[in-house]
């Protein structure tokens, strides 16, 4: 028997897999949007190569550049739906139903807008009257399969050798066309012409251009036709609303045919406003019309990008439809109806964003799955509620009818007398709802995740948690469970997190999770969670219960289900109940406290350590011994107590552990790394241990309190718990100082008096002495060499950074002395540090003598600062210039060599000897002078200066190179101190000499007596030398001016040997007193002989000139005395000149 | 008036939660607060992106956040978020079409003047649970209105 039932067709796919679901799914061909469609006829594909080409081009590659045409390709004798008698409409009398199921497939892949015939025909082809009849014969059954219909038909020549026309060119052979069109009865229009050539591609599409334009107008007829009917059935006086709504639907997508969105939407909301009206009895089939209908509006909005009208819409449909529940046995399907919009709408909202839409937390798919998740409950309730009254067959799915929303049951001709009712209740127990379920929690999450709501998933996962208990997959709740847990933990949403809790301790006893139990458990039971005083004491029970080793029975927690818990854990083996359990990330009902009792210990002191424990259970705990776990590990057996102990909420327990510091860690810090208690009284079956870490990491362990926590109590010392403390020295009884002098001189070797006084009550042994300077490494050094005796002997002295020395053992209150070695090598300001470390016996409290190390130090400032400001000076022995810095020096020559020593320190010293280092093999000092600066004592800013003659060698220097000198070695002291500070050897750098090239050929030689009166004769002497190694034939010209009266010749010639000299001679009388410029002496010789440069340089231009007679003044006379008295004595007597 | 209240604090640590006993399950009520979290977050964020400089250069914004969900149909959850980051949260009965949005937003005003009143108690430890009685009738008064 068939009996048609309004409900919904399941002939759709379902997007979630293989899940099934008969009910309210949307037709697939709804699912996807309207293309035109074209039909290629004539177009062998399997045996012409060109054909397949051809239809290539069309087919594939259609990217979104393309235009949206849906091909098909069909054979000429292709049968295609017979239109339907065109009866004169009947627009009173009621449809069967609102939408036909079949229509939008049929014009979706049916009935095409257009059909195009191919044939190969060439313009020059010698059969082409033959092959016109042949096409216009094809051409004419397209036309009766096609009848009644207003299908477009187009014919396209497919040509190897086309005409390229210029435009407006007549065609040569328009007379063929023309006979063509006339036997095909086709206009111009529809004739296209397709050259097969490289360019295929190009032309296919252009030719799809040409035909989507035709398409258009089929597309805009279709839906004016039915514009028509639609207007027609207006006109009527009672309007019939399925029909109307029909149209509507049609125009809608007729113009989605053409891409008219917007002429779409507007014809889709109207039907969907007609659809309101219509009121069926449970409206099942308006139900699904309507949810059809608005799938396409959705879509279309989101398409036009509308998102939001799409939103507004959906809801108004959820609200248009919030009353139409049905009938109360099939509540069920309502709620499927809801579930399925929900979802629907969701996977459209979903695929919008993958298009590019943006979503916001308060509106993304999310929250449509998790409606849609939702309401599948409510169905999956309603579902568990139906009579339990089985079949005497197996109901089959409904199938389609007609119409949409009707659909046929099977049911057997012997049972014809069951309720519908009935067998739709035993359809939908076919329906798997929880995977349902977990399918569109597990979407949700995902959308949530992906817009920034992550509480929001979470809570999602706690119901998919629930869903998992549900078919028993319990360990995957669990975990889910455990991250909630987490979270909530962290973020104190208490009663949320005791609620949660308290699943998952039932999850955990039905798996026999032990671990996860007692966690569980003791947070629990403990005063934070929000659980009611009798559940929490129940938990507690159990848990004493598998403390004391028995098998616990969950039936105060699981209740139906306590079988299967109970069964679990008989099945444990007795090493399941040792587990180590971590509790510093939990909230249990025991705290732990444990703190050092000072911040420092000294090494002769017993370091104390105090750890409470304390519940908050409503049961008194039973423990069996608890252990610390310090940083060092060898004091782990005096902080150990194996010792039962039973804590109350009252009375919390106290534990004190004492022991002495090991004398490895002093100047070490100890840390509280761990406490394990020992849960559990004296039963040997359960061995937990509970371990409270996290010391270490300086949190405090403070508490807040939450919402409504009004028996909590925080311990108020735990915020300042030490949690670690320092081993210090023993502090140090002796004493040590040293004096350092107010100024030191940098190179002085300073010997530093260090003192040190023992007031131990006993003699200390393995004293070791040691100095540094920490802020200025290597400028300062220092020698332990004679750290006792008061004698310094040159020699060999390390000076080191730091140095220490062993000192020998000193009784009680014995005080010795002793001396460093302190060398500065530069100016500065620096601190000194002395260390003096010792072992001593002592005793410390009540405990035996105990050997301790000791250290002691001093430190004092030490200000250093350079006495020797140095200058080094030279000139050429014959030179007449004075003493320069400029170190340039003629080869062959003797040089005088200037050492300038200065003292720019305050303190009074005394030089020694400076000893100017040169290099033998280029230098050589020709003459000896003693040192005059020897026992010379200089005082702030005196100077002293040493002469030094030096001769450069010819034979192993080239004029223009340098010559390193150096270094200075100075030898001095400190004046007026004790003769114990040793002397001071001071190293300085001498800069280097540049050679000069002297290749004159000629030397003049002046010899000026040493005393010039006036008015007396003053004879000059020129003595000419001849380098060279050739006769010179010389020409000398003395110039004169009106300071004196020269006698003798003005201008002479003279002839000199090689290697040889001649003196010339001359007498001149000053007239003035005072300086008194001499003669200009000028030579001129025949070759290009210029020795001006020498002369001026060497010959001596100005002589001072005393006056006849000291006049008789009154009062002290004013001599003028010739400047730079000074540099007098270096004026070296004729006779030394060594000439070469 | 409201079925249930909640007052959340900095860190999104629950203040206070007072819940109508009329409801039958209030665990569910927890969630949504909890839920309704993300979404005050991202509109503060929002509100604080677009909010000018008036006049006296002092920042402006509205802490009234308005309606959470649009879409919701059983309940209607407001909100309201203090400059201090402290949350409040309304949940009425979507089906009382008598409740106007304008008396939403003047009841979480005076929830707010009722809050910084209990701030000013000096043993009130702020981020704490609230304990404050006057603070608690008042609550309830509202959810009694």
């Amino acid at each position: 028997m068939e009996n048609a039932v309004a409900a919904s067709p399941s002939s759709s796919s379902s997007t979630s897999g293989d899940l099934f679901d008969p009910l309210f799914n949307v037709p697939s061909e709804v699912l996807v949007d309207p293309q035109p469609f074209i039909a290629l006829c004539g177009l062998d594909t399997v045996h012409n190569p060109t054909h397949r080409i051809i239809w290539d081009s069309f087919s594939t590659n259609r990217t979104a550049e393309r235009l949206p045409i849906l091909y098909r390709l069909l054979p000429t004798d292709h049968d295609f739906p017979l239109s339907k008698l065109k009866k004169s409409y009947e627009y009173g009398t009621v449809p069967g139903g609102i939408l036909k199921k079949n229509w939008i497939r049929k014009h979706m892949y049916e009935v095409p807008a257009l059909v195009v015939l191919f044939v190969d025909l060439e313009w020059d082809d010698v059969a082409f009257n033959e092959k016109r009849i042949a096409c216009s014969s094809k051409i004419a059954t397209l036309r009766t399969s096609l009848a009644g219909r207003s299908t477009r038909l187009a014919l396209v020549m497919i040509q190897q050798r086309p005409h390229t026309l210029a435009p407006g060119e007549p065609s040569p052979d328009a007379e063929k066309i023309t006979s063509l069109c006339n036997a095909c009865e086709l206009t111009l229009k529809q004739v296209f012409f397709l050259p097969h050539n490289d360019s295929l591609t190009n032309y296919v599409v252009r030719l799809e251009t040409a035909l989507f334009e035709t398409v258009q107008q089929y597309y805009l007829n279709e839906s004016k036709r039915v514009r028509g009917h639609r207007d027609a059935v207006m006109r009527m006086a009672s309007l019939n609303l399925p029909l109307l709504v029909r149209h509507q639907f049609k125009i809608g997508y007729f113009n989605e045919f053409r891409q008219d969105k917007q002429t779409s939407l507007k014809h889709y909301q109207q039907a969907y406003l007609n659809l309101q009206q219509i009121r069926q009895d449970g409206g099942f089939e308006v139900k699904t019309v309507a949810m059809i209908i608005m799938y396409r509006i959705c879509r279309l909005s989101f398409r036009l990008a509308c998102p939001l009208d799409a939103i507004s819409n959906f809801r108004k449909h959820l609200e248009v439809f919030r009353t139409y529940r049905g009938p109360s046995d099939l509540a069920y399907q309502h709620e499927a109806w809801l579930f399925r919009q929900n979802l629907t709408f969701a996977q459209l909202f979903e695929e919008a964003i993958q298009g590019g839409l943006i979503a916001v937390p308060s509106e993304n798919p999310g929250m449509y799955y998790m409606k849609a998740a939702d309401h599948m409950k409510a169905r999956q309730k309603n579902c568990l509620n139906f009579p339990i009254q089985a079949l005497p067959f197996v109901p089959s799915a409904p199938v389609d009818g007609e119409f949409y929303g009707q659909l046929i049951l099977n049911v057997p001709a012997a049972a014809s007398d069951i309720p519908i009712a009935l067998y739709l209740q035993n359809c939908e127990r076919a329906v798997n709802h929880t995977a349902w379920m977990v399918h569109l929690l597990k979407s949700a999450i995902t959308q949530f995740k992906r817009h920034r709501c992550l509480r929001t998933a979470l809570m999602l996962f706690n119901r998919l948690g629930d869903e998992y208990c549900d078919i028993g997959a319990y360990e995957k709740a669990q975990s889910l469970f455990a991250q909630g847990l987490g979270e909530y933990r962290k973020s104190k949403w208490s009663v949320v997190f005791s609620q949660l809790l308290l699943r998952q301790i039932k999850v955990s006893a039905l798996i026999a999770n032990v671990s996860e139990y007692m966690k569980g458990s003791l947070e629990a039971i403990g005063a934070e969670s929000y659980l009611q005083h009798n559940d929490r004491v129940q938990l507690q029970e159990t848990l004493l219960q598998i403390l004391a080793g028995e098998r616990p029975d969950f039936r105060n927690i699981l209740g139906p289900r306590s079988q299967l818990g109970y069964q679990r854990w008989g099945s444990l083996g007795p090493e399941a109940l040792k587990c180590v359990l971590e509790m510093e990330q939990l909230l249990p009902c025991i705290e732990c406290y444990c703190s050092f009792d000072k911040e420092s210990f000294s090494a002769d002191e017993t370091v104390s350590l105090t750890v409470r424990v304390s519940v908050t259970s409503p049961l008194p705990l039973p423990f069996r011994g608890l252990q610390v776990h310090l940083s060092s590990s060898a004091y782990n057996a005096s902080c150990s107590s194996n010792d039962s102990f039973v804590v109350t909420e009252e009375q919390e327990h106290v534990l004190n552990f004492k022991f002495p510091p090991a004398s490895d860690d002093v100047g070490r810090r100890i840390d509280i790394n761990k406490v394990l208690l020992k849960l559990g009284g004296s039963s040997q079956h359960s061995d937990l241990t509970l371990v409270w870490s996290g010391f270490a990491s300086g949190k405090s362990r403070k508490r807040v309190a939450v919402v409504g926590g009004t028996q909590f109590r925080l311990f108020d010392e735990e915020t300042d718990a030490i949690h670690s403390t320092d081993i210090a020295r023993r502090a140090s009884k002796v004493e040590v100082s040293m004096f350092v002098r107010e100024s030191l001189l940098v190179g002085e070797t300073y010997r530093l008096p260090v003192a040190i006084r023992n007031h131990e009550s006993q003699g200390i042994t393995n004293g070791q002495l040691g100095i540094s300077c920490s802020d200025e490494a290597g400028k300062i050094t220092f020698s332990a060499s004679f750290l006792d005796s008061k004698e310094v002997q040159d020699g060999s002295v390390q000076f080191t950074n730091e140095c220490s020395h062993a000192v020998a053992n000193l009784a009680a209150d014995e005080e010795k002395e002793m001396f460093f070695l302190v060398r500065c090598s530069v100016g500065l300001k620096a601190q000194l540090r002395v260390v003096f470390s010792y072992d001593v016996v002592a005793t410390s409290g009540s405990e035996a003598s105990r050997m301790f190390h000791c250290q002691t130090e001093s430190s004092a400032v030490l200000v250093s600062q350079n006495p020797l400001h140095i200058r080094f000076l030279s000139k050429e022995f014959h030179s007449e210039e004075y003493p320069s810095e400029k170190h340039v020096m003629p080869l062959g020559e003797n040089i005088l060599y200037f050492v300038v020593i200065r003292n720019a320190s305050p303190v009074k010293i005394t030089l020694d000897t400076a000893e100017l280092r040169i290099n033998s093999e280029v230098m050589t000092v020709p003459i000896k002078i003693p040192s005059y600066i020897k026992g010379l004592s200089l005082s702030e800013n005196e100077e002293a200066q040493e002469l030094i003659v030096l001769r450069l060698k010819e034979s192993t220097c080239s004029p223009g190179s340098a010559v390193s000198m150096g270094p200075l070695v100075l030898t001095w002291k400190v004046a007026d101190v004790d003769t114990e500070q040793p002397d001071a050897v001071s190293h300085i750098p001498v800069p280097d000499l540049t050679i000069k090239a002297t290749s004159t050929p000629l030397k003049v030689h002046l010899t000026v007596p040493p005393k010039v009166t006036q008015f007396e004769p003053l004879s000059l002497s020129y003595r000419i030398e001849n380098c060279s190694d050739q006769l010179m034939d010389l020409y000398i010209v003395l110039s004169t001016n009106d300071e004196y009266v020269l006698h003798g010749e003005k201008e002479r010639r003279v002839k000199v040997g090689p290697r040889m000299d001649v003196v010339v001679r001359c007498a001149i009388v000053p007239i003035n007193v005072g300086y008194m410029r001499l003669p200009e002496f000028e030579i001129h010789s025949d070759g290009d002989l210029d020795i001006r440069e020498w002369i001026e340089t060497h010959l001596p231009k100005t002589v001072f000139v005393m006056p006849k007679e000291i006049p008789r003044v009154v009062g002290p006379a004013v001599i003028p005395q010739p400047p730079d008295s000074q540099d007098a004595q270096f004026s070296v007597p004729d006779s030394v000149v060594v000439s070469s | 008036m409201a079925l249930c209240i909640g007052v959340m604090g900095s860190d999104n640590q629950p203040l206070l939660i007072k819940i109508s006993p009329s409801i039958q399950n209030p665990i569910d009520y927890h969630y949504m607060l909890y839920s309704a979290l993300d979404i005050v977050e991202e509109k503060s964020q929002i509100s604080q992106k677009t909010a000018g400089l008036n006049i006296s250069g002092a920042e402006h914004r509205d802490l009234y956040l308005g309606l959470l969900y649009p879409s919701s149909d059983e309940v209607k959850i407001y909100a309201y978020c203090t400059n201090t980051k402290v949350k409040m949260i309304l949940i009425v009965d979507a089906t009382n079409t008598a409740l106007k949005e304008t008396d939403i937003r003047n009841t979480v005003k005076r929830l707010h003047l009722a809050y910084s009143n209990m701030i000013m108690n000096p043993f009130y430890e702020v981020g704490s649970p609230i304990g404050a009685k006057s603070f608690h009738n008042f609550v309830e008064s509202i959810i009694a209105q």
